[in-house]
């Protein structure tokens, strides 16, 4: 490969695709990673890694918890966000805080041409960080936007086939879907009401697991299910991905929460 | 015979060597015809046929012309005669039959046969009449047998069966009896009441065939025996052994109608509840029902006999260690303890001033870790009774400072003077709650229920129960009366004295209602041992993942399996661990959903 000379005038662009050129392939690939997985433009993955000295882990873990807009790229135009937000947020007297309600988050989704029950909306609410359902206050919907490269309605409106495509990434999807809990539960709540919890379950998991609605319907038959904790919810992605309908390959004495024990239980005893 | 004359002596000696062998086969079918006449119950020549047999023996002809052929008629007579016999007789009369014919043939044998035969003739029987048929019996008739008691029918059974090697189908087919029939007692609902006496029973029967039918292999029964008793009082959860601590309940206190005989009968019937206890697997269950009735027992002076009671704890030492009993015992001593608080309290000179002259106080002052947890309830004690409450705690706390006194008025009792216009002066033996109801018609002619409810601050339906026992139960414990007149206590419904209360006796005992046991109650307890065992089972999770840090789930269940004393399902201790995570002492971990890591 021919070496580029790299000079200080070169442009932005040029300067991200020069610097990485220079990278080794293990390198590359956890640029790539750090990418699908903290969903961050690649410029800003590589920034962060050689911050971290290539650490992954340990780049991951502070991008998520630091401000985010020490990392955020500048290609997004302020003033336009902030004109943006204005369309959106709520009326000065309805609300304690500064944010987007629900009746706003309404109309965006509208504008963006998605209906709010649309799983796309948990990619994009995962990319705010948004604390909870219903509301997105001014530093979380900056963050997303950002993130997500749009400034107005009209970009994030093209922007949304890419936003579905990306949640077929099984890294990606796992993200989002462990994010959904705490975004759909009360802030001072640690499980998930049933009722929001099948909800949620049938928005995320409807075209991709062929149980879904059984698994519903079951966690509903009895009422002795109040709510869906942290680890079952997580524990259902991975249950809907290793094992198959005909639930072979189930190890009742594994670790499996005790809930799924009981579906699969009732799943076999339909079968005879 | 015939031929020729030729050869004299040669054909002489065959026609002799033919006519030997004709006339010993003559002979042989003869003896055969003549044995199986005697099997089939005719009178024989038994001289005649002992001088053939020995003959044949002395010419050396008796083992292979005539012990082979008779042992294959034996045979083949007692294969058929088995069949006949199995399927006509019932199972004992069988076995007296086979007993009878090994008898027999023992007899004949000695009688008119070669000694060598002996043993062969034996074990032909023994193959053909009673091997072949005696699964059979084990199969149909074996458990009416037991069941009938009939020992010496099944000693013999026991006999036959060694002698044929199978006594371990015998042990087996023991085994199988009683672990249905013990399993059908505890399973029946309907009967637990009779749960504990018929376990005892069905005991008792089952032991005494073995001492006395079996006792050949000692051994082996007694363990098959053991062995079925873990089984079927283990069948039903937490019911056996709550029934059982009722039962020992009932012998230790005084006044049931199954209460205390004598010290030997209490004895063994206390010996033989602990070989049920033994087997019980949630003991913890037991321990509850037995501490609170214990404790019923203590505080309002029911025990039947000290003895007794100390002897049923020192068995139960023995049987669980003293960590079981620790607690039981300490219940003993404060009540010991309460009587010294007492002589000191009614020797003080102070307190005597401030006491008033007509009442006898007694407390019991129980320490909080030993007795059962009894929930706090609500009532407003009359002056009279807050007043010696309120001297006593004084009392009792100046001589231990830094303690603190929970009065438990659920518990109290009174004995009450009250004076009827037609049967006079009374003690009414009441509970302290109705005391404080019965107290307040010293001041007023009739309360209504809602006018009790104010003035007593005792909870709704606890009040409910209050007034049905004083003015609803039978008609010598009425002394209250009701109106409108019925079983239960409505609202509105309006008390009074009952003015034509007339009993003969001079003590009325109307607080058996504390004795009695309520459903709430019994739900209560095993809520609490159930709850009990939860906090185990995260204690314990808690333990291991402290020292090991990381482990995967199956190891963690075989940990928690050693170190938990009662029966727990694996799907139990899922739930536990699912608690601890969500409580975020543990997590899984992120690279193997498999294994567990320990959150400091």
């Amino acid at each position: 490969a021919r070496r580029c000379r790299v000079s200080r005038a070169r442009p932005p662009a040029w300067a991200a695709f020069a610097t990485m050129n220079r990278l080794n392939k293990a390198q590359k690939d956890k640029v790539k990673r750090f990418a699908a997985v903290a969903d961050a433009d690649e410029k800003t993955a590589l920034a962060v890694l050689k911050e971290v000295r290539w650490d992954l882990e340990l780049g991951l873990e502070t991008y998520f918890t630091s401000p985010s807009s020490h990392f955020a790229s500048s290609n997004v135009d302020a003033a336009a966000l902030e004109k943006t937000y204005g369309e959106y947020r709520a009326a000065d007297d309805t609300h304690d805080d500064d944010i987007i309600d629900a009746a706003g988050i309404e109309r965006l989704c509208a504008d963006i041409g998605i209906d709010p029950v649309d799983p796309v909306i948990l990619n994009i609410s995962s990319k705010m960080e948004a604390k909870t359902m219903g509301a997105y206050t001014k530093e979380e919907f900056f963050r997303g936007m950002t993130r997500m490269e749009t400034s107005d309605a009209r970009a994030l409106k093209s922007k949304i086939p890419a936003l579905r495509a990306e949640m077929d990434d099984p890294n990606i999807f796992k993200r989002v879907f462990e994010y959904s809990f705490d975004f759909a539960k009360e802030p001072n709540h640690k499980s998930l009401p049933l009722e929001t919890a099948t909800a949620m379950f049938k928005v995320l998991l409807d075209g991709r697991w062929a149980l879904v609605d059984e698994w519903c319907a079951f966690l509903e038959k009895d009422g002795s299910v109040k709510a869906v904790t942290r680890d079952t919810w997580n524990q259902t992605l991975e249950f809907s991905r290793q094992i198959g309908e005909d639930m072979s390959g189930y190890d009742p004495a594994g670790a499996w929460p005790y809930l799924i024990d009981e579906f699969v239980e009732h799943k076999l005893e339909q079968k005879s | 015979g015939g031929g020729g004359v030729g050869n004299a002596s040669n054909s002489g000696v065959t026609v002799v060597e033919e006519d030997v062998g004709e006339i010993v086969r003559k002979t042989t079918r003869g003896l055969l015809a003549s044995i199986q006449r005697e099997r089939d119950g005719e009178a024989v020549d038994r001289a005649r046929i002992k001088r053939l047999t020995a003959a044949l023996v002395n010419l050396g002809l008796y083992a292979d012309h005539f012990e082979r052929a008779f042992l294959d008629h034996s045979a083949a007579y007692y294969r058929a005669e088995g069949t006949r016999a199995a399927q006509s007789s019932d199972a004992a009369g069988f076995l007296t039959h086979c007993e009878a014919r090994l008898a027999e043939e023992e007899d004949r044998a000695s009688t008119y046969l070669d000694a060598s035969t002996r043993r062969t003739l034996t074990r032909c029987v023994e193959q053909n009449l009673v091997e072949t048929h005696v699964i059979g019996v084990l199969d149909k008739g074996f458990d009416a047998l037991c069941a009938e008691n009939r020992i010496e029918d099944l000693r013999r059974l026991h006999a036959l069966c060694a002698r044929v090697d199978k006594v371990d189908k015998l042990r087996d087919a023991f085994a199988a009896r009683a672990k249905r029939v013990g399993a059908a007692i505890v399973q029946d609902e309907e009967n637990d009441k009779d749960m504990v006496q018929n376990l005892l029973d069905v005991k008792e029967s089952l032991e005494r065939i073995v001492s006395d039918a079996f006792g050949g292999s000692l051994e082996l029964f007694s363990n098959a025996l053991k062995e079925a008793f873990e089984s079927f009082v283990n069948s039903r959860r937490n019911r056996p052994a709550e029934l059982i601590a009722k039962y020992v309940d009932g012998k230790l206190r005084a006044g049931s109608k199954s209460g205390y005989v004598d010290e030997e009968e209490m004895e063994r019937t206390l010996d033989a509840v602990l070989t049920l206890f033994r087997h019980i697997q949630g003991k913890d269950v037991f321990e509850a029902f037995y501490k609170k009735d214990l404790a019923k027992r203590l505080l309002l002076s029911k025990s039947a006999s000290v003895d007794a009671e100390k002897s049923m704890i020192s068995r139960l030492k023995a049987e669980c260690g003293s960590q079981f009993t620790t607690k039981l015992e300490g219940m003993f001593k404060d009540v010991e303890t309460s009587r010294d608080i007492m002589r000191g309290f009614a020797a003080d000179e102070k307190i005597a001033k401030e006491l008033p002259e007509n009442v006898d106080v007694f407390v019991h002052v129980l320490t909080a870790g030993y007795w059962p947890t009894y929930a706090p309830c609500e009532v407003k004690l009359p002056r009279e009774l807050d007043h010696l409450q309120r001297v006593f705690s004084e009392y009792y706390l100046s001589k231990h400072g830094g303690r603190r006194l929970v009065w438990q008025n659920a518990l109290g009792h009174v004995l009450l003077r009250a004076e009827f216009p037609k049967c006079g002066v009374k003690e009414l033996a009441v509970s302290l709650f109705q005391a404080v109801v019965l107290m307040l018609f010293n001041d007023a002619e009739t309360m209504s229920f809602e006018e009790l409810k104010d003035a007593t601050g005792i909870e709704d339906k606890e009040l409910r129960r209050t007034l049905q026992s004083l003015a609803c139960g039978k008609a010598n414990q009425r002394v209250l009366s009701k109106t409108p007149k019925g079983k239960d206590v409505d609202d509105g419904d309006v008390f009074a004295v009952n003015d034509d209360f007339n009993e003969r006796l001079t003590r009325i005992k109307v607080n058996s209602i504390q004795m009695k046991e309520t459903k709430e109650d019994n739900d209560a307890t095993n809520e609490r041992v159930f709850q009990d065992r939860q906090y185990q089972i995260d204690a314990a999770i808690v333990r291991v993942m402290k020292t090991r840090k990381t482990l995967s789930h199956q190891l963690l269940v075989g940990e928690l399996f050693n170190q938990i004393k009662f029966p727990a399902k694996p799907a139990d201790l899922k739930k536990r661990i699912e608690s601890l995570i969500d409580r975020e002492y543990l997590e899984r971990d992120r690279g193997n959903a498999q294994v567990y890591n320990y959150l400091a």
